[in-house]
């Protein structure tokens, strides 16, 4: 499989000299994104993922560690027109048009000007901005500001693309316009980086996802990996006479809902030890079911614990 | 991970590379022409020229200046020479521009710095496929281009309205058009280079003043050390004299080029441009080895 980014043992402390003090916002971290993935990097604030992000794109230095972008070193500072990059809180040019904002970071990536034209006012039409196209940044809504921020994303045509919460500030149906558009790119062989602490857009569109704490990766995965068997078992059978006290008696979760009763099981063991004992019991069991998690509970688990 | 700084050849090659990809040059070109203090700038040289075309009349008999008008009022003159006459007030205008133009240009361009390297804009540029030095060198001679604009327009127009007026072409004043560009690209590099690790465009705009105002102290070294009660202050005065930027000196040279006297500035330019390759330097280390 093709790598799109590559990162190796990557380490990052902030000093501040005058006070005395240093964060780590990167600790040994190493990572790989497949090409043609969406790829969610979630964590709290201060987790270290806009470094990470940065580090990649040379607009901080690692201390140490080595990042490969679409299998190229950014050392060579070429790759990086093949990039893209929605920073959080993008400020253009204030004097600038939507147009003409554009065509400057378009031709700042080295990209052919005919086809950057062309990719910007098929842009601006798509993300609702074709109107407002000769008005000037200094006049749009964040909302707006973020929507051509995404189109400056995409204007050169990049094969990898970083974004940086990228539905912050946007309307639902703006947002579910960047999912699309995130899906599709992905469909042409592009790869997205999302970097994000909205749980919910991220589980929507990403195809795998990393989770950050205080500069590690604390766990990666696809969200089915992530989510499945870490919730137990759930099984469920007919409330019949004295089940509920026996139930009691085994120190068993369980709760009585339309004449069954669902009882909740740690892992696989207990499981088959309860259908075990259920069946020599010749009682009938109705359904056992995997218990999946939601990104959220796997989220605030993984990140709460010490 | 370590940034390189650019060698001799890269920076020969870099003026091709602007020619190709002119982004940020141009960006600067075009935020400077929305800056009402770049317009305050072009409109007050236009009336400076506008008003000598338009309003100075010159009585001129036998070559010898009997009288000038100014808006209709006379103004008394000796009996100069034309070519004295001319010179005369050429000195006068570069000496206003020297000074009160060449703070006008700082501020006006001082903020282009600091507006560069603010969060959300900054990291628009370096995720591009540009070296960090590329994009503070095309920034720096954007901003020090539309000066130089600006500085040829007023010069070269007054020049050229003076010359079709008098009949005088003083190729003195044209010339002094260079050196009050050398004034304002080594105070720009002061501004560049405070601004850019202060994140401040008041701290680069305070600094460059600082140095314009005491340069003039400074000039006069040689009469104030003697004053000092010890060796080692006199050494420091002295030493700081010749570090920094010599604008008294260059806005002096440029009265003695007018004025058709022996020019003697190489040593003040050459310090003078030392210390801005030294701003210029300190600048580019700073800002490629910076975290944004």
């Amino acid at each position: 499989m093709r790598l799109a980014l590559e990162a190796v043992s990557l380490s990052k402390t902030f000093r501040r000299w005058r006070r005395g003090r240093e964060v780590r916002a990167l600790s040994d971290v190493s990572f790989t994104v497949d090409a043609g993935a969406i790829f969610g990097l979630l964590g709290p604030n201060g987790a270290g993922k806009t470094t990470l992000v940065k580090v990649a794109l040379t607009i901080a230095h690692a201390d140490r560690g080595e990042v490969r972008l679409l299998g190229q070193s950014i050392r060579d500072r070429s790759v990086f027109s093949r990039v893209g990059y929605l920073p959080e809180n993008p400020r253009f040019p204030l004097h600038l048009t939507a147009w003409q904002v554009l065509r400057l970071y378009g031709s700042l990536s080295g990209a052919d000007m005919t086809a950057v034209e062309r990719n910007a006012s098929r842009w601006l039409e798509r993300l609702d901005l074709a109107r407002w196209s000769d008005m000037r940044v200094s006049k749009f809504s964040k909302g707006m500001n973020e929507r051509l921020a995404f189109a400056q994303a995409l204007v050169h045509d990049p094969e990898l693309i970083f974004l940086d919460e990228p539905t912050d500030g946007l309307d639902p149906l703006a947002r579910m316009e960047v999912r699309n558009i995130c899906r599709e790119l992905a469909d042409q062989g592009k790869t997205v980086f999302i970097n994000s602490h909205i749980l919910a857009e991220i589980e929507l569109i990403c195809d795998r996802i990393a989770l950050m704490k205080s500069g590690e990766i604390v766990e990666q995965g696809t969200i089915s990996e992530l989510t499945a068997s870490r919730g137990g078992y759930e099984l469920v059978a007919p409330a019949v006479d004295g089940l509920g006290h026996w139930l009691g008696e085994k120190s068993l979760t369980f709760a009585a809902v339309d004449g069954h009763f669902h009882v909740q099981l740690a892992d696989r063991v207990s499981a088959n030890a309860l259908i075990d004992a259920l069946r020599a019991k010749n009682i009938e069991i109705e359904s056992l079911s995997v218990k999946r998690r939601t990104l959220e509970s796997v989220f605030i688990e993984r990140l709460s614990r010490e | 991970m370590t940034p390189t700084t650019p060698t001799l050849a890269e920076l020969a090659l870099f003026a091709a590379k602007i020619a190709m990809r002119p982004g940020i040059f141009i960006d600067t070109f075009q935020e400077s022409f929305r800056n009402k203090m770049f317009w305050f700038f072009f409109v007050a040289s236009s009336l400076v020229i506008g008003s000598i075309a338009l309003a100075l009349n010159l009585d001129v008999v036998n070559g010898v200046m009997r009288g000038v008008t100014f808006l209709g009022n006379e103004i008394r003159v000796r009996a100069f020479t034309v070519k004295q006459w001319v010179e005369t007030l050429q000195a006068g205008l570069a000496m206003l521009i020297g000074t009160i133009g060449l703070c006008l240009a700082l501020l006006a361009t001082s903020t282009l710095f600091t507006q560069m390297v603010q969060k959300g804009s900054i990291d628009l540029l370096l995720c591009r496929p540009l070296s960090r030095w590329r994009v503070m060198t095309a920034r720096f001679l954007g901003g020090a281009s539309i000066m130089a604009f600006n500085a040829a327009y007023l010069f070269l127009g007054v020049w050229f309205v003076l010359g079709a007026k008098s009949r005088v072409w003083n190729q003195g004043f044209a010339f002094s058009t260079a050196l009050a560009i050398l004034g304002f690209v080594v105070l720009f590099s002061v501004v560049m280079m405070v601004s850019v690790i202060t994140e401040n465009a008041a701290a680069g705009l305070l600094a460059a003043y600082a140095l314009l105002m005491f340069s003039p102290i400074l000039a006069q070294h040689e009469r104030i050390t003697p004053a000092f009660s010890t060796e080692l202050y006199r050494w420091i005065f002295r030493s700081v004299y010749w570090v920094v930027p010599k604008s008294a000196e260059t806005i002096g040279a440029m009265r003695r080029l007018i004025t058709d006297r022996p020019l003697e500035i190489g040593w003040a330019a050459g310090t003078s441009l030392v210390f801005a390759l030294g701003c210029y330097v300190v600048t580019m280390v700073y800002f490629m080895r910076k975290d944004y």
